[in-house]
């Protein structure tokens, strides 16, 4: 039997990195519910964010929490440099062109990283971040309950935008009908301009989150966009909500299971979930199209 | 004219290794074995245009089965083969028949074969019987009745003939019933299905041709490497190699796979002569081959296959050609 306080240590953990998965995933879900692309890159683009945490850690001093906030603009810019050059010119382009564009995308970001930092581990070391943190469910390092702070309040101020602003309304309606956009007079381009720099932010930013808990180190990004593309597909591909509960499913899932199955295998449990829904209801939980 | 060109290319291919040095030849065998894959994808991902993602299960499911036979009954691999082959196809059938009774297609396709994939390669990570972490290691000896050679002489025209075979199956299948009713299903399944084209099992025979070539391909790989191990044999990267080579060449062609596997390995080979320490220089290289990927998908997006067209397009040839043949 497995005492209470592993089990209550290890939903609390799986909760704070669900919230981490979950803002990873967003960012995937944003441009798939918008683009219909599914960015294979995106897990670069975290690890391109963990490596700008490092970065303003070692030349700056600043934490990575902090550090996330500097560097929204600079990853807001890059999705739009991104989105310029290389997703408009084949907005049109059957599937697997779209899909071979974030091979090769995934291939020069993750190289980039090698070429420019080298294969080693680096750390970023803050001793707060490495304090642990006692609580009635359990014990955290101080650094991943961070990480989950942050992550949910930029999953809230996105979740505002996309609600409650113009530019939150003009996505959603694309999202709903590109051509019924187009014909009230959105500026679709825009809007995926739009769509894509905050799905590079929020990669960027879940990147700078996670180097607060997690070693830097190149060759992670596949991993992270196998992850996001788990969560993306259990709460329906392009919808907002699902991506946020399909993040605390995967965390959870891992978490917990770690307890009761080895590694690989716990990560292969939401793989399985992910095929069954995929034949059963690709909408997955929570989107209203197939 | 083009008789001679194909001879040229024949000639070209057989006398390789007597123009090569022998570090090379190691590559040359595996641009072949990539341009063999990729042309077995393309039977599933360019003719029937069903985006597949998990051919990894079939080439590490056919290279695995061989090397177990052969370890633990003494099976010789030229039988193997064809039951590695069987396998595959087997696989192939009934993940094709479950994606495409529940109707799966494009992205969600993609998808749901590259969960595939990924759950394969977890499970075989974890068990014991096939090596796990370690996987599975022949021994370096010179058994030609168990398909090794010392000299990879043998592998190079092996792996030729296996490219040709599987070329000639391509172009007979791109001419056939068969193919006709892939590319009807491609262009519009709803369509091809309403002007009677039984869509459900033109997909499942293609997946379970390419199944079976893919699966003898993972068998080739494994007796030429001698090494198999769960991240190599089911990972991402070979199933990106596949679906690379046939994209950039130009899928639903026949020559397109061999042409893109080959122009990708040319290019592969040439950046790394970038003189930089190791590490870096590979890195590097990877970035120049990842630049020259986006670049054919933005300028050539049918292809590399569309290149001499499109260059006599743009010398005006064509255009002159066709005003001649108006005013005649």
């Amino acid at each position: 039997m497995v005492q209470t306080s592993v089990l209550l240590q290890a939903i609390t953990q799986g909760i704070f990195l669900g919230g981490v998965f979950s803002l990873i995933a967003v960012g995937l879900t944003l441009v798939f519910g918008v683009m219909r692309i599914l960015n294979f890159a995106h897990g670069e683009l975290v690890s391109l964010g963990m490596y700008g945490a490092y970065l303003l850690f070692v030349a700056v001093g600043v934490d990575p929490y902090l550090g996330a906030l500097v560097s929204i603009p600079v990853f807001l810019l890059a999705g739009a440099v991104i989105y310029r050059t290389l997703l408009q010119p084949i907005l049109s382009a059957p599937e697997d062109m779209q899909l071979v564009m974030t091979f090769g995308l995934m291939i020069v970001l993750s190289n980039l990283t090698l070429l420019l930092f080298g294969a080693d581990l680096h750390n970023i070391r803050i001793a707060f971040l490495d304090r642990i943190w006692a609580t009635p469910f359990g014990s955290f390092r101080v650094g991943l309950l961070l990480a989950f702070v942050t992550s949910v309040t930029v999953l809230g101020a996105l979740l505002w935008l996309i609600r409650y602003t113009d530019t939150g309304k003009a996505i959603r309606a694309t999202a709903d009908d590109r051509r019924g956009a187009l014909v009230v007079g959105l500026n679709v381009q825009r809007v995926y301009l739009t769509a894509f720099a905050l799905s590079v932010a929020c990669a960027g930013i879940a990147g700078a989150t996670l180097a607060g808990f997690l070693p830097v180190t190149p060759g992670r990004g596949v991993q992270f966009v196998l992850v996001a593309i788990v969560v993306v597909v259990l709460g329906g591909m392009g919808s907002f909500l699902g991506s946020l509960v399909g993040g605390l499913v995967v965390g959870l899932s891992q978490s917990v299971g770690e307890i009761f199955l080895p590694g690989t295998l716990s990560a292969a449990l939401s793989l399985g979930l992910v095929i069954v829904i995929l034949l059963v209801r690709p909408s997955g939980f929570f989107g209203a199209r197939a | 004219m083009k008789l001679a060109g194909w001879l040229a290319l024949a000639v070209a291919a057989v006398g390789l290794p007597w123009g090569l040095p022998e570090w090379l030849l190691s590559t040359a065998i595996l641009t072949l074995l990539y341009a063999y894959l990729s042309q077995s994808w393309n039977l599933v991902g360019g003719f029937a245009g069903q985006l597949s993602l998990g051919d990894a299960i079939y080439f590490g499911a056919g290279g695995y089965l061989v090397t177990l036979l052969n370890l633990k009954l003494g099976l010789t691999p030229w039988i193997g083969l064809w039951l590695g082959g069987l396998l595959g196809a087997a696989l192939a059938v009934a993940i094709g028949a479950v994606s495409f009774r529940f109707g799966l297609r494009g992205i969600y396709f993609a998808v749901a074969t590259l969960a595939m994939a990924e759950l394969t390669r977890a499970v075989v990570l974890e068990s014991a019987f096939l090596g796990g972490t370690w996987g599975l290691q022949l021994d370096l000896k010179d058994a030609p009745g168990k398909f090794q050679f010392l000299s990879p002489l043998p592998y190079y025209y092996i792996v030729l003939t296996m490219l040709v075979l599987i070329t000639l199956m391509a172009w007979h299948v791109r001419r056939s019933r068969l193919g006709y009713c892939l590319l009807a299903i491609r262009e519009r399944e709803d369509s091809a299905e309403a002007l009677g084209v039984d869509a459900y099992r033109c997909k499942l025979r293609a997946a379970g041709l390419s199944g079976f070539c893919t699966a003898a391909g993972g068998v080739f790989h494994a007796q030429f490497i001698l090494y198999l191990q769960p991240d190599t044999n089911f990972g991402l990267d070979i199933i990106i190699r596949m679906v690379l080579g046939s994209v950039l060449g130009g899928k639903g062609t026949v020559a397109g796979p061999i042409l893109g596997s080959t122009a990708f390995a040319l290019l592969d080979e040439a950046v790394r002569l970038i003189p930089l320490s190791t590490s870096q220089g590979a890195a590097a290289g990877r970035i120049i081959y990842g630049l020259a990927i986006m670049a054919v998908v933005i300028f050539l997006p049918s292809g590399l296959v569309s290149l001499p067209g499109r260059l006599r397009t743009r010398t005006g040839r064509q255009v002159a050609r066709a005003r001649a043949e108006g005013a005649a």
